[in-house]
């Protein structure tokens, strides 16, 4: 088990107060080159069939329930979204609507949708079903996950059929990003669920027990056969809407066939044995012993860049801890202090953690705003290099003096604290030890702790008793909304201090101030500049430390094209309907 | 040479190494060389790169190649000739000062290659070994003991003692372990010190661990007790203290031995399992459950075996217990059987020597 959290579950749900500051906006059009469903420029092979694992087995088909990790990677390959962000360069784009318009204001937008689109049963796609979708997505009888994503300061987004190929969406407030919300929320067919929405519940439709021939999706595979313990098999989905540039129709593979393969040293030894064509997550560690392994095909190495997900050393800045002992409160104290935390940042060997538990294939950061958060990081800010008699500097500013080879601050206690990990991890447990090793050098006595993962939650988000702990982070999108909880002083992952009723502290009351400002501004200079500020704050505050953040690794066959690791969910599966196999 | 004989041998030359530690490890346990993780085990070379014999043995170290993770040349390793009986210090900490077997100038010799940190694993093993040993020794001895006097009681006490302690032993059993622990972790401070530690891991492993010798051991008693000897020997008025000692634990020992042999190795594993907890050894300390846990990964296997090396110092370690074991067990109960016969005086002798006096 991983200790990772995701900002937001479902990725890109926004957790909104919004500032009701209304901004006269300008009219922007968005649309496809063309009318036409020709969108991909590429020339593959048709055929074949893939083999791909899942870790666990989905517990849902249906797109609106789907949270797990399993069901969303298959529910994302049955069905398709109205405006789709493009993996590569990060930018919405239309997918099922052709096109879409932003009113002045900002608070409406209308989408011309594709015509000649058919579900995988064959039926046509009209402003009905998205219509339909829409207000099953917010009904609150249904409970979805994806309601809060689609609730702006606590009232739904509007849907309107304008026409047959044509519907408006009205947002309460003006939203930044709004586009973004789209991606990922399936069109449902309308002819197939309605009729049993009046007498059965949503979580009854679309189960593992359900025939094939009563579900269909827009995507570019459908369902064709669920054995339980064993497999799940896709197969193409022949009413697709996208073809390539020859015009031949995708998806060009046949079939997906989808093992459940609970273990990843199982999944590694399977694909090594030639038995599953993509390893979806890799750890660095592994990518040489499956080299090592697999003699006999050719394999390649996909390596993403960094992810979202980042490692951090957290403080812990909780204003007031009842269970903890009175030692714990002297800890506390020096967290309290800047410069403490300041001095802490230059003892870190980022460089180390990188080559060391990321075998190079991570980077070294200055926040929590990753690489791939490419509109976003502010350039300005570096990844503090290690730099001891600066930090001795710092420390003694505070009144702290190294006496030999220990630390101690100014009523003379000898300066020493833990570091929790989570012991399941091992790159965690790792930066834990390597951080330990740095801080030594500050003449600070840190001991690693390691917790099984359940308690050393419970530590952190429940019962603030700890001192430091090494964990890992991930945004739920590249756009700053996905940051939301983290940057908001009463955010549910402000983690380092939790649960503020007001801002602890002025710069926290500045970076909330920020964060709601950039929600309602559109446009993008004025977001980021109010971004950048955010970061800034952050770099000379640091409420935590941000350490690395390890690339996105996954491998495939070497004949096998179109895989490419990116952030966002479904992650490489984002473009299957792409992937084919080099002859 | 016996098997006996062999498995002594092993551990004195075991408890030589662990008693001089400080001396056999060639660097502290925590000391990390980041420019040299998972450095393969190197060689040592009696012959100069020209060909020519030197009685002083030469490291062959290989250069990482820059660039590349855990990658080192395989041309032309230098050649470092090794110093013996060096006292030397890691920079900046005059806690690792120590008279050393073996060492490089201006560096560490990795016999057994080094870890993810470049940490070296037969300073690991050394240090590791002695902490562990420590503690499932100390833990099965416990456990053991509490074992033999719990089944005890229970096989010879009586009915009512027999069913209240076997009740007790049930309910051990069933204890659900896995909280109990979390349990004791949350109630345990987050900073312990490392004695705190070992003897916590200690405690805990006994504490699981009695339960289930007992039983079996309690089964031996109360078959004993039944047996025509003892019934023989309570007919001739021996006090129960009597048949107690000299009656019944001699049918006892060799099983209680046999569980103890048992028991060790079962608790060098556990300590992997604690460690989970967060009760068990951490960084900066060591043992061969930390070993053993960094190297469960598949890449340990295929790429850096010598990672498994706790395994294969465990192998003849745990043989030679259990040969000594097996051997005081069958030979004569409650000796030291390897040790030279005039060392001891055979209980069994005196057991012999005193019965027929008492008809």
């Amino acid at each position: 088990m991983k200790a990772l959290f995701v900002f937001d579950l479902p990725s890109r749900r926004i957790a909104v107060p919004l500032l009701c500051a209304a901004f006269a906006l300008s009219t922007s059009v968005h649309s496809a080159s063309s009318q036409a469903l020709r969108v991909v420029s590429l020339h593959g092979n048709p055929g074949g069939s893939l083999h791909a694992s899942l870790r666990s087995e989905p517990r849902t088909l249906n797109p609106v329930l789907a949270a797990d990790i399993a069901s969303r990677t298959v529910t994302a390959a049955l069905n398709a979204d109205l405006l789709h962000i493009n993996r590569a360069t990060d930018q919405v784009e239309p997918a099922l609507a052709s096109s879409f318009q932003v009113s002045r204001n900002g608070e409406s937008y209308t989408l011309r949708l594709r015509q000649d689109v058919h579900f995988s049963d064959g039926s046509p796609f009209t402003a009905d079903d998205v219509v339909f979708s829409f207000n099953v997505y917010l009904d609150p009888r249904f409970n979805a996950p994806q309601r809060d994503l689609l609730l702006i300061d606590g009232q739904p987004i509007r849907v309107t059929r304008i026409g047959p190929y044509s519907v408006r969406f009205d947002l309460p407030h003006p939203y930044a990003a709004a586009a973004r919300l789209f991606d990922g929320l399936a069109i449902l067919p309308r002819h197939l669920l309605e009729p049993q929405l009046h007498s059965r519940t949503l979580a009854d439709l679309w189960t593992l027990a359900t025939p094939p021939a009563q579900i269909a999706g827009l995507g570019p595979y459908r369902l064709k056969s669920y054995t339980p313990g064993q497999s799940l098999i896709l197969e193409r989905n022949p009413y697709y809407w996208k073809q390539d540039a020859a015009g031949h129709s995708l998806p060009y593979i046949d079939q997906i066939d989808f093992s459940f393969v609970s273990n990843q040293d199982a999944e590694s030894l399977r694909f090594a044995a030639g038995q599953l064509d993509l390893l979806a997550r890799l750890t660095a560690d592994s990518w040489a012993s499956l080299k090592a392994l697999s003699t006999a095909q050719p394999i390649r190495e996909l390596d993403g860049g960094p992810g979202l997900e980042f490692d951090l050393l957290l403080f812990n800045l909780n204003a007031a801890v009842a269970a903890r002992p009175p030692q714990a409160a002297l800890t506390q104290q020096w967290f309290q202090m800047q410069p403490f935390r300041q001095a802490l940042s230059l003892a870190v060997h980022r460089d180390a953690i990188v080559h060391l538990v990321y075998q190079d294939r991570a980077v070294a950061l200055a926040t929590p705003v990753t690489p791939a958060s490419r509109l976003w990081a502010n350039p300005a800010l570096h990844p503090a290099m290690p730099d001891i008699p600066q930090a001795l500097h710092l420390l003694s500013g505070a009144g702290f003096a190294l006496r030999g080879n220990a630390l101690y601050d100014r009523q003379g206690n000898r300066v020493h604290f833990t570091i929790l990990a989570s012991s399941s991890n091992r790159a965690q447990s790792g930066i834990a030890s390597l951080l330990a090793h740095d801080f030594a050098a500050l003449g600070i006595d840190a001991q690693v702790v390691p917790l099984e993962f359940r308690s050393f939650l419970q530590r952190i988000t429940q019962s603030h008793d700890f001192d430091t702990a090494v964990m890992a982070l991930s945004a739920g999108d590249t756009d700053p909304n996905g940051n939301m909880s983290l940057w908001l002083s009463n955010g549910n992952l402000h983690l380092w201090n939790q649960g503020e009723a007001q801002p602890a502290t002025a710069w926290e009351a500045e970076i909330d101030r920020l964060m709601n400002q950039q929600l309602s501004v559109t446009n993008l200079q004025q977001r980021r500049a109010l971004y950048d500020r955010v970061q800034s704050i952050y770099a000379d505050e640091l409420p935590f430390l941000s350490l690395v953040s390890p690339h996105m690794l996954a491998a495939a066959r070497a004949s096998l094209a179109g895989p490419t690791p990116t952030p966002l969910d479904p992650g490489m599966l984002d473009n299957l309907a792409t992937f084919y196999w080099q002859r | 040479m016996t098997m006996p004989r062999v498995a002594t041998f092993i551990l004195v030359l075991y408890a030589a190494l662990f008693l001089f530690a400080d001396f056999f490890a060639v660097t502290p346990s925590d000391a990390m060389d980041p420019a040299l993780p998972y450095l393969p085990p190197e060689t040592l070379r009696f012959t100069s790169l020209t060909g020519q014999f030197h009685l002083r043995p030469s490291l062959a170290r290989r250069q990482p190649i820059t660039g590349l993770f855990a990658a080192y040349s395989s041309q032309q390793p230098a050649l470092i000739p090794l110093q013996f009986f060096v006292i030397t210090e890691s920079p900046g900490d005059p806690a690792s000062r120590h008279l050393r077997f073996c060492s490089i100038p201006g560096g560490v010799p990795h016999f057994l290659g080094t870890d993810e940190f470049g940490r070296d694993v037969w300073s690991r093993l050394v240090y590791g070994g002695r902490l562990t040993l420590l503690i499932s020794l100390s833990a099965a001895f416990a456990a053991t003991l509490v074992a033999l006097a719990v089944g005890f009681l229970a096989g010879y006490a009586g009915p009512l003692a027999d069913s209240a302690l076997m009740r007790l032993v049930e309910a051990c059993i069933a204890v659900p372990w896995f909280y109990l622990l979390l349990a004791i972790r949350a109630l345990l401070p987050l900073r312990t010190s490392p004695l705190l530690a070992a003897a916590v891991c200690a405690f805990v492993m006994a504490a699981v661990g009695w339960a289930r010798p007992a039983r079996i051991l309690r089964g031996a008693a109360h078959s004993a007790r039944q047996s025509s000897y003892v019934s023989l020997a309570r007919a001739t008025g021996a006090s129960p203290w009597h048949i107690a000692r000299w009656h019944l634990l001699p049918a006892l020992a060799p099983l209680a031995l046999t569980q103890f042999s048992i028991l060790v190795p079962q608790f060098v594993a556990a300590e992997v399992a604690l460690s989970f907890f967060g009760l068990g050894i951490s960084d900066p300390l060591v043992s061969w459950g930390v070993m053993l846990a960094a190297a469960q990964h598949l890449s340990a296997i295929v790429q850096y075996p010598w990672l498994m090396s706790p395994i294969w110092t465990m192998i003849p370690l745990f043989f030679a217990i259990h040969i000594l074991a097996d051997r005081s067990a069958s030979a004569s109960p409650l000796t030291l059987s390897f040790l030279p016969r005039h060392w001891y005086k055979l209980p069994r002798q005196k057991v012999q020597g005193e019965s027929p006096v008492r008809l």
